[in-house]
């Protein structure tokens, strides 16, 4: 059982909690009278049918609770960690939408008592639209994210114009993701602050103040988030050029970015919850109850006629996007891929931790293989060749480093020079070929094999 | 102020953003001389083409419940130089309601107690 286990796992706990509570309370909001995304008057409320299909809700939301925590278990108990990592992947996306489940079914539910019992008169209800100061309610700055954006920028152009010792393109791929990130975070920030004000009391003035509350709250949030970044990311690059290598490094900073999200969002939670409870005396505004139509399972927004992509939800925290806008769909698509490449990365590491790397000569050339990568050098191109006992002290530029297989490209420490990498850390024997423009490291899938080649090659 | 626009209606998008641009002149929710968003604005805040509410506002202007300038926007009139008659198309509504009333079996005195009740809510202040 690796400690790396129990990051992953650990880091995961608040998530899941928080998105049980999120849901459990996003579930019915008397003060907007919605419930499981429908809406409905008071008295409905009130209706034995709608107490019983909320006490489903909630039983059924429990057990998954439960469920949750246990299905984690196995992270910590698999042998492999690439197993492990890809049950976690696995256990991620669980977690994800399991939640969304009971309340997709209370949803459904709730729509059709609605209709059965004639609660709803079926014609399409109006759009409310609070016109004092439309579209003038801003709160994000472009100075807000000066420092942020300038400082990746320069992790990036840091990073471009490092010598060229095989390590630039790990450390240019590193700051252009996280300097991304950023630049993101900054667009989500303006994206955010453009949406339409939240329309809960018949008061201007309390709509207004309500959006200008909300919008500088999320406006923190995302400075908070795209601050954390950048130095996240200065941390990531200094650590990337340090000669040492210290053992689960990458697996801690991870904990360490997640932890982060978790006490951000845990703030904002709260803040929000403080917004709304100031604001609950002042909220004379049920939510439209036309909006039910728009709103797939009481928590997806589609509504072609919307031109907003990002609204705010009926219920709970936060923002959700409209599915109808082509950008809405284009988010969409995006996260689902995104979520969807999380287990077929634990799949590839499965791949890369199983299958035995081959060693072998043919046709006058020494072929290293291991599922994608191969390695062909004709013995004529060798200038010297060796058969190391120990492995010399190498550190990634780039390429794969698990216990059983590192691959691509090292850097031989003591020499400071970069090397092609394809071999077992495990074993005892290694081949070390130098020809004109490159360092060679190999070994076969066990020590016998190496030899075997070796002595083959010497021949 | 909210204004409040049916998707489904019969009546046209511009036609109901200007009805209620009126009716809140009408109960005082917009006052003389207010500053109303831009048509840009206003298109961005409600999800619609601008060009949808470029219409309402001409419609208004060439009414006379609000007036344009480069340098204020868009602003209700301080003062409205009106004939203080119905124009012919809301005579011809109201004549619709009448006898809607009439087949719907309402009294003349309980849609007198209606009109009368809705005027003075309407009252400016």
């Amino acid at each position: 059982m690796s400690w790396v286990n129990w990051i992953l796992v650990i880091c995961m706990y608040p998530f899941v909690l928080i998105m049980y509570f999120c849901l459990k309370n996003e579930g019915h909001d008397p003060k907007k009278r919605v419930y499981y995304g429908v809406s409905l008057s008071k008295e409905q409320a009130e209706d034995q049918i709608v107490t019983e299909i909320g006490n489903a809700y909630k039983k059924q939301m429990k057990r998954l609770l439960w469920i949750s925590f246990l299905t984690s278990v196995p992270v910590l108990i698999l042998p492999s960690f690439s197993i492990a990592f890809t049950y976690w992947c696995f256990w991620f996306l669980f977690v994800c939408f399991v939640f969304f489940w009971p309340f997709g079914i209370a949803n459904k539910k709730l729509r059709e008592v609605k209709l059965e019992k004639g609660w709803t008169t079926g014609e399409a209800q109006p759009r409310y639209t609070e016109i004092k100061e439309a579209a003038g309610i801003r709160k994000v700055k472009w100075y807000h994210f000066l420092g942020p954006v300038v400082i990746s920028i320069a992790c990036v152009v840091w990073a471009v114009l490092q010598p060229r010792d095989g390590r630039e393109a790990m450390l240019i791929i590193l700051a252009a993701t996280f300097g991304g990130m950023t630049l993101m975070f900054a667009a989500l920030a303006f994206w955010m602050d453009k949406e339409k004000t939240a329309i809960v009391s018949s008061d201007s003035n309390v709509n207004v103040n309500y959006a200008r509350a909300r919008k500088n709250m999320w406006k923190n949030f995302w400075v908070a988030f795209a601050w954390f970044n950048t130095l996240y990311t200065v941390g990531i690059l200094f650590y990337q050029v340090q000669e040492s290598e210290v053992t689960g490094m990458f697996w801690l900073l991870l904990g360490l970015y997640i932890l982060f999200t978790v006490i951000l969002l845990v703030w904002v939670i709260q803040k929000s919850k403080a917004l709304e409870e100031r604001y609950a005396d002042k909220m004379d505004l049920k939510v439209e109850e036309g909006d039910d139509a728009h709103w797939l399972w009481g928590m997806l927004y589609c509504n072609p006629k919307d031109k907003h992509t990002m609204v705010n939800k009926r219920v709970g925290l936060g923002t959700t996007i409209n599915l109808a806008t082509p950008v809405g769909k284009g988010v969409a698509v995006f996260l689902i891929l995104t979520l969807l490449s999380m287990p077929v990365l634990g799949i590839w590491l499965i791949l890369d931790d199983f299958t035995p790397i081959q060693l072998k000569v043919e046709e006058n050339c020494l072929v290293a293989k291991h599922v994608t990568e191969k390695y062909r050098v004709p013995f004529e191109d060798v200038r010297e060749a060796q058969l190391l006992t120990k492995l010399p002290n190498i550190g990634r530029n780039y390429g794969t480093s698990m216990d059983n297989v590192k691959k691509g490209n090292y850097r031989l420490r003591d020499e400071s020079i970069s090397c092609e990498v394809l071999l077992n850390p495990e074993n005892g024997l290694f081949i070390r070929l130098e020809t004109e423009d490159e360092i060679y490291l190999f070994s076969g899938f066990d020590d016998t094999e190496t030899r075997q080649v070796y002595e083959a090659m010497i021949k | 102020m909210v204004i409040i626009l049916q998707d489904g209606s019969e009546v046209p998008v511009f036609k109901q953003i200007r009805n209620q641009i009126v009716m809140g002149i009408s109960d005082g929710r917009l006052q003389p001389g207010e500053k109303l968003p831009t048509v840009r604005a206003l298109a961005e805040e409600i999800g619609i083409n601008s060009m949808t509410v470029n219409k309402a506002y001409q419609l208004l202007k060439q009414e006379g419940y609000i007036m344009t300038d480069r340098r204020n926007g868009v602003r209700v009139r301080e003062s409205f130089r009106m004939t203080p008659e119905l124009p012919l198309e809301s005579k011809e509504q109201l004549k619709q309601l009448v006898s809607e009333a009439r087949v719907r079996g309402v009294s003349q005195e309980e849609f007198m107690a209606l009109v009368e009740e809705y005027f003075s809510a309407g009252q400016r202040e």
